[in-house]
Formats: structure tokens, C-alpha cells, sequence
């Protein structure tokens, strides 16, 4: 104890939220009487200005040199009151809060049991606060670079802006082009527009902007650092092209020495599948970088050594490099924002729908390829076995708001299943049946566009499909694909035999994101989703200071609200970095020289390299710009030489001190 | 291998020709079937129409006799494993349930002590399994294009297989040569449950079934419940009456077809009792 | 079912739809989304009065005449195609074994269908001899014309010793008798 304690306790109801079940009135009551309290208040609500006020002016009235806040969690609102102490003159690092929200009100239900609780943790806070002693924040300056990760609409946007705002951004995709999902879209909704045309421009001038280093072919494989510092390693993987030579003319792709379609190595990635594609590709026309790359895995030369390379000799560029390895980037920057997208549910998962089965059931990312005036059949609606459908059944929710599957809305699938069954039947002039559970038309312009597709003759039926079957019960129904369906606004069960079948899955995280999510250390939800901070007033920054979320990486999004999201990252992102210094929280570990026995246990076990031996000494030294206060060290010294900030030993032997002593009825 | 057996009431007045199948293959594959002594009925799908317990304390008493035999119990009706299935499922979530039925139990000198409750199928599957039936088969089943229909009970809604597409007995009858038929109605509901009582709704799913095995060219049709094999094997001339279409296809019980297809006699195994005769590949004059 | 003029908030039966909430199986029937999923699996939700959707739907909104009146139950053949397909997991299967239940009990069932009287007589046989006879039950349920028009074939089976119209008997009846009175009350 460094001085004597003057303490104040502040118990707060959070409108009903604590008040509704603990008494906080005799909370605040059994705090005035305990020894080194000065004064006990409860109040509404704590965090309000009121709240603040109240502390600042005991903090001038009593000479207050200690405040404890029992309330919700710190996560919360530790920043608020320790603002609100140093507007009074204290050291922030005097306060301390207890958490009878989320610990105590939330979870437990008797009121008497819940008043004990409160009373406990109170105490707790009370007896460690009395340790606690001024500290001051480390200023570390921001490294000005950011780093955005996943080359889609969400990535692009967030690179855009902070590219304009004069930041050097190293934009990593990890296919060959940029673009993602959206790039393989015809039209968007509500609009109609043309995707490509809103698209195209904006990868462009990513590609040309002096700010942005595009990393295409490329992925992050180890993030080191903290808030303004990270320290970031990204490979890239060869493509067997120089890329400042290549000009994407395609001779090369047209010389190779695979010549009938039907027997391309590999199925296309970019139109998922429709058609096949030879080893050196241009991943679609589009595509930036406008540079051909070889695949490894199909190349003749590649795999077995030896070829006619009739690809060499049709570039005229000589850019054909077969020698490419892959390199590592090492790179600096502040912030780093995560725009790795979704892909959707293997529908082989369900199936009761046949895909992969019957030929002519597609998902709708294909059926999106499919009417792509760059795709395979050049927009031209065809079936697998070259049909033209005259009926097409669309079905919403396949494998979304489902307990087996998906629990969640996929939120993007209403309106994309009413934007294809207006492109399906403008292209085709077939019958569309609509299936759908609810429809989810909640966007700027969505309503309206529902209706317009309704009146286009869609059929819209509210009833979930349960089964795809070719089993047909009628002569009308043979060679059809059937559906059985509940129209529940009729009331009736009817029975739809049509040509095509387009499923609407469930969005899911994209491949890779819970490896993503450990390597930049922000936490997933339930659903593999990155999580937001707050899903209200924090919903772009992520758990972990410094990495920002933009786009479906962190939950189901349509176009807008991705770019919402991803400018919003941007935004924070460049605030972030032009403060040019972070503060970090002081809590630091040190080495007590005297009792420090010299055994190197914590020099390994440091997470973040921030243990020195200093072997004149025999003795360790933590180097406090790297230490990030995870506590690894302290926990581990045999000799307890090691003590941290903000929570030495007598501070935690204090805490559980004061709630044992409560819990006895002291 | 020690099970303890129970036939349920059909096996008995219904189906003796069935069990004939099961005591056959049993021998064959050195598996020992030990009825249980005094067994009573499951309270089979009426039960529960009167009382939740009821439906309980019957398929309760069973496994408690079941589990002085053997850990394992082998239930060839798959109304009966539903029942066996659901009680042991039950008595686990629910502890006032089982506090009743065990207490009833205890009253009458019965342990509760819950067993394993086996299908022939994962009889074979799990303790013999396919390589080895594989093997012993010499692909008797060649040139045959079999329907493998496993109704709703075996798979619904608890087993080891897909709910909706099982495959077990699909590998099975493949590992002896069979050509199988896909069969999307092979989890459908053949409506037994009403066409037992005569009615019409119950036997336009029957048709729909048999007419689906006739459209794909199916030589025969296996299934795992005896109730389906009486189902989908007794009414075809009702329904050739009633819808004019010819749906004549035989239907075996699963132990039959695999007893034929590792060598064993038509007569041991009841095949010579079926309503439409089934004759083996090779001996279908010209095929 | 058509349902004409108002349905009238005296027609609830709070309790009613408590009750289900209260069975093993009805417990999640709130938190069905009405997706028809259920009624879309269905192999016989065309010969319904209710869809397996409209019923739950009634049911939690506790129209206890309604539901108790329906054909529904006594159609479903309990195959848990719905079961396994519900997005919300809800025991569609169940709740019409626990629907029967409340029908027979308050003798609200369909007369004309022939499940309730056949339920009541094969719980009689199993309270009297542990086992059953499933034929003899089912032909006693038909009533003379049924059974007529199942004599072929009832011959045709007995020929091939496929048919027997013997009682069963466990050993001591009055065990399982005993058993039943305990738990079932009856
Ligand atoms: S957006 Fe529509 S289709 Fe997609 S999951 Fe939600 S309700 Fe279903
Ligand atoms: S499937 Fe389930 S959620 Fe859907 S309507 Fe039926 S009971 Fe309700
Ligand atoms: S269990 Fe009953 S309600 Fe459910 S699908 Fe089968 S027949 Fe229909």
C-alpha cells in the first residue's frame, strides 16, 4: 500500500439490467462500511455523463485516491471510467471494476443469491484496489502501412479508401485474380446493374493505383506484433509468368499443347466448375492482374519434366519462366483488416436435393456463372445435358435457418433467388416457381424490387421443398425433375415436375477461416464467423486492437452493407494510424533481480520474445516494448521473481482475499 | 457372438417363414441367438396412441430380459427396434420417466440395465462384416438387379445410417454381385401402418413403391422389416385391381437374400413360402 | 379442414396447447417457423383435413377442438420423414402420437377411422395376454365387412403357414398387467 486508501464505490443499476435482480442499494450499503471506503453510491446508470460527474466531483470532494465500479464488464466500459478519473486528477490505474452484470445479474436468478454475489465481488475489488498504483501508458508510435487480406468487393473498397487517404496498402488474394464472388456475378440486385461494369473499374484501379501493392496468388502465413506494429509474412506462390513482362494477351493459353476441351486437366475455378480449363489459364477476362498462370498440379512440363512448351514459343514476351519459386514477403504495417469472404454450403451435404445426382440441379453461384455474359455458355441459359429449361424451380433457405445445418438467415439468398428468377426468365421465357420460407426483403429499394419481380408472372410459393426426386407418378411427370411442396398459403400440397432446379445454399466462412482467425488472433462465433466486437457500437473492429473486419468474414452481407462495412474498416483503420501512436495498457511484467534464480524457464516460454537473459547477470530481463502482458511469464517463474503489472500477486491474493471474506458473512 | 433374440409377436403367427431366414444365416455365420425367455410384445405402434408409459414399461421389460443374455440384443422388426430404441433413448433424457418405469421394473424383480440393440443388418455389418460376406458370397448374386428398400424404421429417426439415403444394405448385396438399382424412394413410408388395416391412402404409397421397382427394372426387392416384406409382397394383386397396372415383383426379407446369396436352400431359408416365387440368377432359364 | 367465419379467441384452450408442452414430444412445437418442410416430406400430407404445418400451427394456438377432430394423426404413419427434415427439431411424429392420446381420451377421434378402435384393442390384448396377435386384432377392428374382403387373402396366407389366428400368451400375464396398472393407471 502506497498510500492511505481513500476509496469510492460506485454500484450502478444499468437501468434494469442489474437492479432488476440485484439489490444495489444494500450493495452499496455493505461497501460504505468497509474499511477504506469513504463513500458508496448506486446510480442509474454509471457510464452516463451523470454517472462520470458523480465520480469526478467525490473524486474532488473527498480527496478520493481509489474508485471501484461494480458494473458490466471492463470490456465495456474500463476505458470510460478511467477517462473519467484522470478529468479529476487521478491515475487511471487507481480504478477497478467489478463485473455484477455479466457475472452476476445475467446468470444467476435468485435475487438473494445474486445481492451476495454482488457483495462478494465488491469486496474483491475493494481489498485489490487498495494495492493498485499509479501507472503510466507506453506511447508507441504506428506504423503508417495497412494490410488488407481477401481481394473481393469488401477488400477492394477498404483498399481504395485507404489507398486515397495516401496510406500504402498491401492488398493479399490468394487466387490469381482479384474480384471474388462478386466477380462472377451477371447483374446485382435491386438494381439490375451490370456487375461487371461496377466491378471492372474499381479492380482497375487497384491494380494502377501508386499506393496499393497488389499480392495476388498469394496468402499471409505468419502475423507477429501488436496494435500499430505487426510484423507480417506472405507467401507467393510461383505462377511461372513474370508478371511485369506478361500482358495477358493469351497466345500462350492458345498455344498449349491441350487442344479438345473436353479433356482439360482441371475443372475452372473461376465458373466453379461448368467447363474445364487447360494448366496455363487466364482466370477469366476481367482479371486483374491481366497475367496467365501455370498450374503445377496439370502442366505437363511441370509434372513429368518434359513438353513440346508450345507455350514458351507462342509468347512473345518471353515471360514464360518455369524456374519461379515461390517467395516470401516480409512487411510492416499498423492495422490490418480481414475481407476474407464466404463460400457456400457443400450442397452434397443435403441430399434430399439431388445435387451432384441429377445433372440439371445447380447451386446458384453457378447458376450466376452460368448467365455471366463471360461464362461458359456466354450468358445463354443451357442445362448440363443441353437442354433449354422451360421450367425452373428456385429454392430458398437450403441449408439456412436450420438447426441441422446453418441455424442463421443467409441474408443475401431472398434477394439473389428473386434477381435469378428474373435473369432465368428474361433469358429463357421459362415458368419460375419460387420457394421460399419468409421473404426477406429489407434493404434500400429490396421491397420494391420484390415486387416487380412478383409482378414479372414469377410464381412465388411459401413452402420449404423438402426433396428432389426423378420419380415420376404421371406421363406430364416423366424425365422431370419433381417437387413436393407444401404451399402453405394454399394450404395445399402440390406436386411441380420442372427442367431445372437451382438451390439457394447457406453462406458459410470462407475456407481456411478458423486457421486465418488463430494466425491474426481474433476470436470466431458459433459459426466460424470472425467476431465483432460489439455488434451494436463496435461492428468492425475485431477482439484484437489494430485488425479491422469488412464484408461477409464476419457474417452473411450483401454488396452494400460489405462496402459499408469495409469503408467503415478503412475509416478506422486510418484513424487508427494517423493518431501516429498508440497507448498500450501498462501491464507490463518486470524481473525482481533479487529473487530471479537464473533458470530460463520464462525465456522460452515467452510467446513474443520479449524475455532477455542477461548471462553477465545471470539474471532475465523482460524488454517492455515487446512484453504484450499475456502473463505466460509470471505465471510460470518457480521463484516468483516475475511480477505484473496490474495484476501482482498481492493484488490477486487480495481480490480473493476480500470475496473469500465476503462469502464467509465477514 | 452372443446375442440375446427377440422375435416380437409377428415373427410368430406372421412370419415364420422369416425367422426360418434369421435362425439359418445365424447358424451359418456362427452367431448365437438366444431367445429370450418370456418375452412380451413392444406395444408395437398402437401403444402409444393410449399411454406414453405403457408404451414404455413393455420394450423396458424386454431389454431388462434382454440383458441377462447378452449385452447385445438382435431385433429383427424394425417396429419392434423403434420401440426397443426409443424407450432406451427416452429413459435416458428423462429422468421422471425413467424413475417410474425402473421403478416398476425393480417391483418385479427386473434390472434396468440398457443394452445394445442390433438390426440383422448391423449384425452383419458390425460383426461379420462386408469383406467377409463378401468372400463367402462368390458374387451368387450376378446378373441380379435387386432394390435395396429400407422403409422408415430401420434408419428413422435414430440409426447408423443416413435418415433419408442409408447404404448398408446397398454395399452389402454390391459385395455379392448384385446390381443395385438406384432407387430414390428407398426411405419412403410403403404406408404399412394403414394398409394393414385395409386402407386405400396406405396402399397408394405400396403402389407408388412396387410401380418405382418395376420402372428401373428391378429383378427383386429387400427389405429389413418383415412388416414391409408382408406389405409390399401381399398386396400386389389388390393393387393390380385397383389400378390396373402390374406390379408383380417378389420381395424378400433381408436375411433371406443374403442366406441365398452364401449358398443356403431356398426351403431353409423360407423363400419356397413367399407369395411371389424368387428363383436365384442362375437358375432363371435363359438369363 | 375449412375453416369458416371467426375463429373466435373463446375457441383457445390455453391449457391445451400447455399440455403438449408438457409431453416428451411436444415440448419445441413454439418454436416451428411454419415452413411446411413437415407437410412438403410427408407421404400422405394430400389425404390430411390438416397439414402436419397447419396442425402444429393450431395446436399452439391452443384451438384444442380443431386439432383434436383432425384426421391428421390417425393419417400419419409415423415413418419420421419429418422428423429428420424439420429445421427446427421439432417431433412432428411425437406431437401426433401425444394428439392421439388427447383424441382418445377425450373421445374426439374420427369415428370412421380405424386406427382409435384397433389402438384400443390391441392395448386391451397386450393387458390381457403380454402378447398379441396382431391379425386377430386387426381383423376384429374391421369389423364383418372388412374382414370378408380380407378372407382371400387371409387363406392364401394360412396356406403357406403364414397365418395363424392362435392366442399368444406370455407366462404370466398378470406380471405385465401389474406393470401396466402401475405406470399407465389402467
Ligand atoms: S435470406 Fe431468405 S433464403 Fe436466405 S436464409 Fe434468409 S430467409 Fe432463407
Ligand atoms: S418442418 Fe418443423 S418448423 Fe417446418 S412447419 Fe413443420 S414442424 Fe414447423
Ligand atoms: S411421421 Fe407422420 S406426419 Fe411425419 S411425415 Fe411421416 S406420415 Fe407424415
Amino acid at each position: 500500500m502506497v498510500d492511505e486508501p481513500r476509496i469510492g464505490v460506485y454500484v450502478c443499476h444499468c437501468g434494469r439490467n442489474i437492479a432488476g435482480v440485484v439489490n444495489v442499494a444494500e450493495v452499496a450499503e455493505y461497501a460504505s462500511k468497509l474499511p477504506g471506503v469513504v463513500v458508496a453510491r448506486d446510480y442509474m446508470f454509471m457510464c452516463s455523463q451523470g454517472g462520470q460527474q458523480l465520480i469526478q466531483d467525490d473524486i474532488r470532494k473527498y480527496r478520493l485516491n481509489r474508485i471501484v465500479v461494480a458494473s458490466c464488464s471492463p470490456n465495456l466500459h474500463e476505458k470510460t471510467f478511467r477517462r473519467a478519473a484522470k478529468g479529476a486528477g487521478l491515475n487511471p490505474y487507481n480504478v477497478h471494476m467489478a463485473n455484477i452484470r455479466e457475472q452476476v445479474a445475467w446468470v444467476t436468478e435468485d435475487p438473494e443469491e445474486a445481492t451476495e454475489k454482488a457483495k462478494a465481488l465488491v469486496r474483491g475489488a475493494v481489498e485489490r484496489v487498495k494495492h493498485h498504483e499509479p501507472l503510466e501508458e507506453k506511447k508507441v508510435p504506428v506504423k503508417d502501412k495497412v494490410l488488407i487480406v481477401g481481394a473481393g468487393i469488401a477488400g477492394i473498397s477498404a483498399a481504395l479508401v485507404c489507398a486515397n487517404a495516401g496510406k500504402t496498402v498491401y492488398l493479399v488474394e490468394k487466387e490469381p485474380s482479384i474480384g471474388g464472388m462478386m466477380a462472377r456475378f451477371d447483374k446485382t440486385f435491386p438494381t439490375l446493374d451490370c456487375a461487371s461494369c461496377i466491378l471492372t473499374p474499381k479492380m482497375n484501379e487497384v491494380a494502377s493505383h501508386p499506393n496499393i501493392k497488389l499480392l495476388t496468388y498469394s496468402e499471409v502465413v505468419d502475423v507477429e506484433g501488436y496494435v500499430g506494429n505487426f510484423k507480417v509474412k506472405i507467401r507467393k506462390k510461383p505462377r511461372y509468368i513474370k508478371e511485369d513482362l506478361c500482358i495477358g494477351c493469351g497466345d500462350c493459353v492458345e498455344a498449349c499443347v491441350f487442344k479438345n476441351p473436353r479433356f482439360y486437366p482441371k475443372p475452372d475455378e473461376w465458373s466453379l466448375g461448368l467447363k474445364r480449363r487447360k494448366p496455363i489459364y487466364i482466370p477469366f477476362p476481367q482479371a486483374v492482374p491481366r497475367v496467365a498462370v501455370i498450374d503445377p498440379e496439370a502442366c505437363v512440363y511441370l509434372k513429368y519434366g518434359k513438353c513440346a512448351q508450345t507455350c514458351v514459343k507462342a509468347c512473345s514476351r518471353n515471360a514464360i519462366d518455369f524456374t519461379q519459386k515461390e517467395e516470401i514477403i516480409d512487411v510492416e504495417v499498423g492495422a490490418i483488416i480481414l475481407a476474407t469472404g464466404y463460400k457456400t454450403l457443400d450442397l452434397r451435404k443435403l441430399p434430399q436435393y439431388g445435387y451432384g445426382k441429377y445433372p440439371n440441379v445447380y447451386s446458384a453461384p453457378e447458376v450466376e456463372v452460368l448467365l455471366n455474359a463471360s461464362g461458359p455458355t456466354g450468358g445463354e441459359v443451357v442445362l448440363r445435358d443441353g437442354r433449354k429449361p422451360e421450367s425452373i424451380a428456385i429454392i430458398h433457405c437450403v441449408g439456412s435457418r436450420d438447426e441441422k445445418y446453418k441455424k442463421y438467415c443467409s441474408r443475401i439468398c431472398c434477394m439473389a433467388a428473386l434477381k435469378l428468377a428474373h435473369l432465368l426468365h428474361e433469358r429463357t421465357g421459362a415458368e419460375i416457381y419460387e420457394f421460399y420460407i419468409d421473404m426477406r426483403a429489407f434493404g434500400k429499394g429490396y421491397e420494391e424490387f420484390y415486387r416487380r419481380v412478383a409482378g414479372e408472372g414469377v410464381h412465388l410459393i411459401r413452402g420449404k421443398v423438402s426433396e428432389i426426386t426423378d420419380a415420376a407418378l404421371t406421363p406430364e411427370e416423366e424425365g422431370k425433375l419433381i417437387v413436393r411442396v407444401e404451399d402453405t398459403l394454399a394450404g395445399a400440397i402440390r406436386r411441380i415436375p420442372v427442367d431445372m432446379v437451382v438451390l439457394m445454399p447457406a453462406l458459410e466462412p470462407a475456407v481456411g477461416s478458423r486457421e486465418l482467425a488463430k494466425l491474426f488472433g481474433v476470436s470466431v462465433d458459433e459459426n466460424s464467423w470472425f467476431m465483432e466486437r460489439h455488434p451494436k457500437l463496435a461492428p468492425v473492429a475485431s477482439l484484437t486492437d489494430g485488425v479491422f473486419l469488412a464484408g461477409c468474414a464476419q457474417g452473411p452481407k450483401d454488396i452494400p452493407d460489405s462496402v459499408m462495412q469495409a469503408e467503415g474498416a478503412a475509416g478506422q483503420a486510418l484513424a487508427l494510424i494517423d493518431k501516429g501512436y498508440v497507448e498500450l495498457e501498462p501491464n507490463i511484467a518486470y524481473v525482481d533481480e533479487e529473487k530471479c534464480s537464473g533458470c530460463r524457464i520464462c525465456v522460452g516460454l515467452c510467446p513474443f520474445g520479449a524475455i532477455e537473459f542477461d548471462e553477465e547477470r545471470g539474471k532475465a530481463r523482460i524488454v517492455e516494448a515487446l512484453c504484450k502482458g499475456c502473463g505466460t511469464c509470471a505465471a510460470s517463474c518457480p521463484s516468483a521473481a516475475i511480477q505484473q503489472n496490474l495484476f501482482k500477486d498481492q493484488q490477486v491474493m487480495a481480490e480473493i482475499k476480500g470475496v473469500l471474506a465476503a462469502m464467509r458473512g465477514g | 457372438m452372443k446375442y440375446a433374440y427377440y422375435p416380437g409377436c409377428t415373427m410368430k403367427t406372421s412370419y415364420p417363414h422369416v425367422e426360418k431366414s434369421i435362425l439359418a444365416l445365424a447358424k451359418h455365420l456362427g452367431v448365437n441367438l438366444q431367445e429370450i425367455e418370456d418375452w412380451n410384445c413392444c406395444g408395437a405402434a398402437e401403444v402409444v396412441n393410449i399411454s406414453m408409459e405403457a408404451s414404455l414399461i413393455l420394450p423396458a421389460r424386454v431389454l431388462s430380459l434382454a440383458s441377462r443374455i447378452s449385452d447385445k440384443v438382435l431385433v429383427p422388426c424394425t417396429e419392434c427396434l423403434y420401440n426397443l430404441k426409443r424407450t432406451l433413448i427416452t429413459l435416458e433424457e428423462r429422468p421422471s420417466l425413467r424413475e417410474k418405469i425402473v421403478g416398476a421394473l425393480e417391483k418385479k424383480g427386473l434390472k434396468w440395465k440398457p443394452v445394445k440393440i442390433y438390426h440383422p443388418i448391423d449384425m452383419v455389418i458390425k460383426d461379420i462384416g462386408v469383406e467377409k460376406i463378401k468372400e463367402m458370397g462368390k458374387e451368387r448374386l450376378k446378373g441380379l438387379r435387386v432394390v435395396p428398400y429400407y422403409g422408415c424404421l430401420l434408419t428413422r429417426p435414430w440409426g447408423d445410417d443416413h435418415p433419408l439415403y442409408p447404404t448398408s444394405m446397398d454395399e452389402i448385396f454390391e459385395a455379392l454381385g448384385a446390381e443395385i438399382v438406384d432407387y430414390p424412394l428407398k426411405t419412403k413410408c410403403c404406408g404399412a401402418a394403414l394398409t394393414a388395416s385395409g386402407d386405400e391412402r396406405g396402399l397408394s404409397l405400396t403402389y407408388h413403391l412396387l410401380r418405382e421397382a418395376k420402372r428401373r427394372k428391378a429383378d427383386v426387392i429387400v427389405v429389413p422389416c418383415t412388416l414391409c416384406q408382408f406389405n409390399l409382397e401381399v398386396f400386389q394383386n389388390r393393387i393390380k385391381e385397383r389400378w390396373g397396372e402390374d406390379v408383380s415383383i417378389p420381395v424378400l426379407y433381408f436375411t433371406q437374400l443374403l442366406g441365398l446369396a452364401l449358398g443356403l436352400g431356398e426351403e431353409e431359408l423360407g423363400v419356397d413360402k413367399l407369395l411371389v416365387p424368387f428363383k436365384m440368377p442362375e437358375r432363371r432359364g435363359g438369363k | 379442414m375449412s375453416i369458416v367465419g371467426f375463429l373466435s379467441e373463446k375457441q383457445r384452450d390455453r391449457r391445451f396447447t400447455e399440455q403438449l408442452l408438457s409431453s416428451p414430444e411436444g415440448s419445441k412445437i413454439l418454436e416451428c417457423i411454419q415452413c411446411g418442410t413437415c407437410s412438403s416430406t410427408c407421404p400422405l400430407s394430400h389425404y390430411m383435413d390438416l397439414t402436419p404445418r397447419r396442425l402444429i400451427y393450431l395446436a399452439r394456438e391452443g384451438f384444442k377442438d380443431l386439432v383434436l377432430r383432425s384426421r391428421t394423426p390417425w393419417i400419419c404413419a409415423s415413418c419420421f420423414n419429418c422428423v429428420v427434415l424439420c429445421p427446427a427439431g421439432i417431433d412432428i411424429s411425437g406431437v401426433m402420437h401425444a394428439l392421439r392420446r388427447l383424441a382418445l381420451a377425450e373421445g374426439t377421434y374420427p369415428r370412421d377411422e380405424v386406427i382409435p378402435a384397433l389402438s384400443k384393442s390391441f392395448y386391451d390384448e397386450v393387458f390381457r395376454h403380454g402378447k398379441v396377435n396382431e391379425a386377430k386384432v386387426a381383423l376384429a377392428a374391421k369389423g364383418l365387412r372388412g374382414t370378408l374382403s380380407m378372407m382371400g387373402l387371409g387363406l392364401k396366407l394360412w396356406r403357406k403357414g403364414r397365418m395363424s389366428l392362435s392366442a399368444e400368451k406370455t407366462r404370466s400375464p398378470s406380471e405385465i398387467r401389474e406393470m401396466l396398472r402401475e405406470v399407465a393407471g389402467s
